[in-house]
């Protein structure tokens, strides 16, 4: 019954984006009036049936219908509610129509938004992505599809069972899908030939919404990680990761870019460039991900038809759009500036600054780009198969971000145009010695050992904090949002130079010493939960024999699927956390253990957090526009 | 010379300079980085050496796994239904890591053909096998 409906309800939307598409478009290109007036409708009537559509599996999910395939495959009746709801995105069906619900809900914003542009345009070439998208869910992967014969309940994969699920997957997908706005906008900007100063504002505005979604939910992905994958790390450079660190490289890139476009009137092209390139690195990943050609440590459903349907659709939206790009440029651009009177500047002045920054982003993406398909490449061309490890990312990554910082130290104090390098090295250089002397003295305090490439790290994090908090008041947004990067990047140095692990082989009774911390195993004692069963380690934590905490870690035995899981014990702390993870029985009473004390690990999510602070002051300010009150 | 001209110049200098800078330190850092993904029989036939680092794609063979009674090693073989390898690991096992399931290992061989492993992955997924496996034990049966 509800899967009849779902199915209606999906047809419906497809209509509705074959309505809001193809008239409008051909309205736009005859200019008739009529045709173009469709495009909001239809558009309106695709996000209601999109929404009962979900609903409508939601209340499956609710219900517990299990004659509903995708709800069998990922429910449980003993699922708690809670998650019950989540595993709605829990498999790979469900989490297409999310996309889709978000990709509508970035539409219904851009519909009710008061503006200059093309709306009917934004709106059909929205409609286009839609209608993609829907094809994908309809002929490929639909959840509405009924079980043929009576399946037994599956339950969630457990590994999803966890708080970080509830909002992660919808922040990320609202991320990743929000930079189908910024397309959107700039394809019919370009059609039209209007790259202005309206076009960058509307632009940067819906780019910064789904850059501050997107840093969360990257954010929420590695603390999700952290807790639930029981390995301690918070980023593995591994496929899926990357695939949600491109769109979040480039999309930084094209803020920063758009800043430029819309007060300076400089680098327009490479602006719309790199909103193109995002939303598609944004479809790169739901195809990395959904299709599952790469080699990954996280779960995820495979089937290489839906991979080749992925891709089809990425090379004809990517074709489509750079051709646009490459045939309408020299009109959207050339009478404009003479026009708008484009200003000239200096190698040394705000506009390089900006300029060299995103092209340094530019560059992080493509080598990251690069690593996670370095291995697809090899594979095609038979060479073997092979993958990139981390240290790679990691080498790659270091000197880039050493350039990054300096340029984000001194880039917010350089004037428009030009500035005086004598000036910039006045007011920049005592705080460059002060924060060399902070860093030192810290590092030295922690870990009496000086690290020089941790030092410079931190020393470049800190000259950037002090050099960026005297703009507090005229640009909140900036300042939060460099602020959080440069306490993530604290967070990455200090917790990876400091940190102590160790695997040990122990029964009850025994106390492990790491760090500063006595850990004494206390007992173990069965659990029970709503379906699962399992084992708790009681841990006492001890420094200079005061009591700290107990530690309760978990085995769980996820009865549905018969999966053993690993729920960790983690003490969070500013300066450090605590992180016991329980691993195997050994006989009757040894267990083998991994005990990590891992100091500023908290750093990296608040950077993310205060990053998307940035984010959000940004908007509601209006900040570095030229509507904006200030600056 | 114009400062339009001027400008552009900076950009595609700054730009080319920046690119060869990256693929310098790319070029550097992959062929550096690379785990070759091989199958037990692909080791036993490729004589490598116990410098190279090495990713192993198999499944455990079922009752081959043996804790030490004292410490954390473990000993186990890894298998593709032709050949065989033995592996050491110190360790705490991933969760899914099971007898007749697949896995992924890596480390170098020492002079006895024992791998060393510094990593043992478990695909978070019971149904899992490396591809080239599968694709191996397909062609077997």
């Amino acid at each position: 019954m509800i899967g009849l409906a779902g199915k209606i309800a999906l047809w419906f939307a497809f209509a509705f984006a074959l309505l809001q598409s193809l008239p409008p478009f051909y309205g736009s290109l005859r200019n008739n009036i009529y045709l173009r007036a469709l495009a909001r409708p239809a558009a309106l009537g695709q996000c209601a049936c999109i929404i009962i559509a979900y609903l409508l599996l939601t209340i499956a999910f609710v219900r517990n219908d299990f004659s509903i395939a995708y709800v069998a495959a990922n429910s449980h009746p003993d699922l708690p509610l809670m998650y019950r709801i989540c595993a709605v995105w829990g498999g790979h069906e469900g989490s297409i129509l999310l996309w889709i619900l978000m990709l509508n809900a970035w539409t219904l914003a851009f519909s009710c938004l008061r503006t200059s542009l093309d709306k009917s345009l934004t709106l059909a070439i929205f409609g286009l992505i839609n209608f993609c998208f829907l094809c994908f869910l309809i002929f490929t992967s639909n959840p509405f599809l009924t079980a043929s014969t009576a399946l037994t309940p599956l339950d969630l994969n457990p590994l999803l069972q966890d708080p970080g699920l509830v909002i992660h997957p919808p922040m990320l997908y609202a991320g990743y899908v929000g930079f189908s706005a910024a397309f959107a906008i700039s394809l019919a900007a370009l059609i039209r030939g209007r790259l202005d100063a309206a076009w960058a504002h509307i632009t940067r505005q819906f780019a910064i919404a789904a850059w501050c979604l997107l840093t969360m939910g990257i954010t929420l992905g590695s603390w999700w990680a952290y807790r639930v994958l029981g390995w301690g790390g918070f980023w593995f450079w591994d496929p899926v990761e990357n695939a949600s660190l491109l769109p979040w490289l480039s999309g930084t890139a094209l803020i920063h870019t758009l800043v430029l476009a819309e007060k300076r009137q400089v680098a327009i092209s490479w602006a719309a460039l790199l909103a193109i390139i995002t939303f598609a690195l944004s479809l790169l990943g739901t195809f990395l991900v959904r299709s599952g050609i790469l080699i990954s440590a996280h779960t995820f459903a495979n089937d290489p038809a839906r991979g080749v349907f992925l891709l089809i659709l990425l090379a004809i939206l990517l074709l489509i759009a750079l051709s646009i790009y490459l045939w309408r440029l020299p009109h959207a651009t050339s009478h404009k500036n003479r026009a708008a009177g484009m200003t000239a500047f200096n190698l040394l002045s705000r506009e390089t600054g900006l300029l060299i920054n995103s092209g340094l982003l530019f560059i992080a993406m493509l080598t990251v780009l690069l690593g996670t398909l370095y291995p697809l490449i090899f594979d095609a061309l038979h060479l073997g198969a092979i993958s990139v490890g981390a240290p790679y990312f990691n080498k790659i990554m270091l000197p880039l971000a050493l350039i990054t910082l300096i340029v984000m130290a001194l880039g917010p104090l350089c004037r428009w145009q030009q500035q005086s390098a004598w000036m910039l090295w006045r007011q920049t250089a005592g705080k460059l010695l002060l924060s060399l002397l902070i860093s030192s003295v810290l590092i030295w305090g922690v870990s009496h050992h000086l690290d020089p490439l941790a030092i410079l790290l931190m020393t470049l994090s800190c000259w950037v904090i002090l050099n960026v908090t005297q703009f507090l008041r005229l640009q909140p947004g900036m300042t939060f949002a460099h602020l959080g990067f440069a306490v993530l990047l604290i967070g990455i140095v200090l917790s990876s130079t400091l940190n102590q692990e160790r695997d040990v082989r122990i029964h009850p009774g025994d106390t492990v010493n790491l760090g500063p911390y006595e850990f004494i195993f206390i007992d173990t004692q069965g659990v029970k939960g709503a379906n699962y069963r399992g084992i708790r380690a009681a841990f006492d934590v001890v420094k200079n024999n005061h009591h700290v905490t107990n530690l309760y870690p978990e085995k769980r035995i996820y009865t549905v699927r018969d999966m053993v899981m690993t729920k960790v014990a983690i003490h969070p702390g500013i300066f450090r956390d605590l992180y016991i993870a329980l691993g195997q029985p050994l006989n009757e009473n040894d267990w083998s253990v991994r005990i990590y004390y891992k100091p500023f690990m908290r750093w990296i999510w608040l950077g993310g957090i205060l990053m998307m602070l940035g984010g959000i002051l940004a908007l509601i300010k209006g900040e570095n526009s030229c509507r904006g009150k200030k600056n | 010379m114009n400062h339009i001209h001027k400008r552009r110049f900076a950009y595609i200098f700054l730009l080319s300079l920046g690119l060869a800078m990256g693929s310098a330190l790319i070029l550097y850092a992959l062929k550096q980085n690379l785990n070759v993904f091989l199958t037990p029989s692909q080791i036993k036939t490729a004589h490598l050496s116990t410098d190279d680092h090495i990713r192993l794609g198999g499944l455990v063979k079922k009752n081959s796994l043996v804790h030490d009674t004292n410490s954390l090693t473990v000993q186990f073989i890894m298998t593709d239904y032709k050949n065989d390898i033995s592996v050491r690991y110190t360790g705490v096992l991933p969760d899914l890591f099971r007898e007749g399931k697949g896995a992924i290992v890596e480390g170098s061989l020492n002079t006895q053909g024992f791998l060393i492993a510094d990593r043992v992955l478990a695909k978070h997924d019971e149904n899992y096998l490396p591809k080239k496996v599968y694709l191996e034990m397909r062609r077997n049966a």
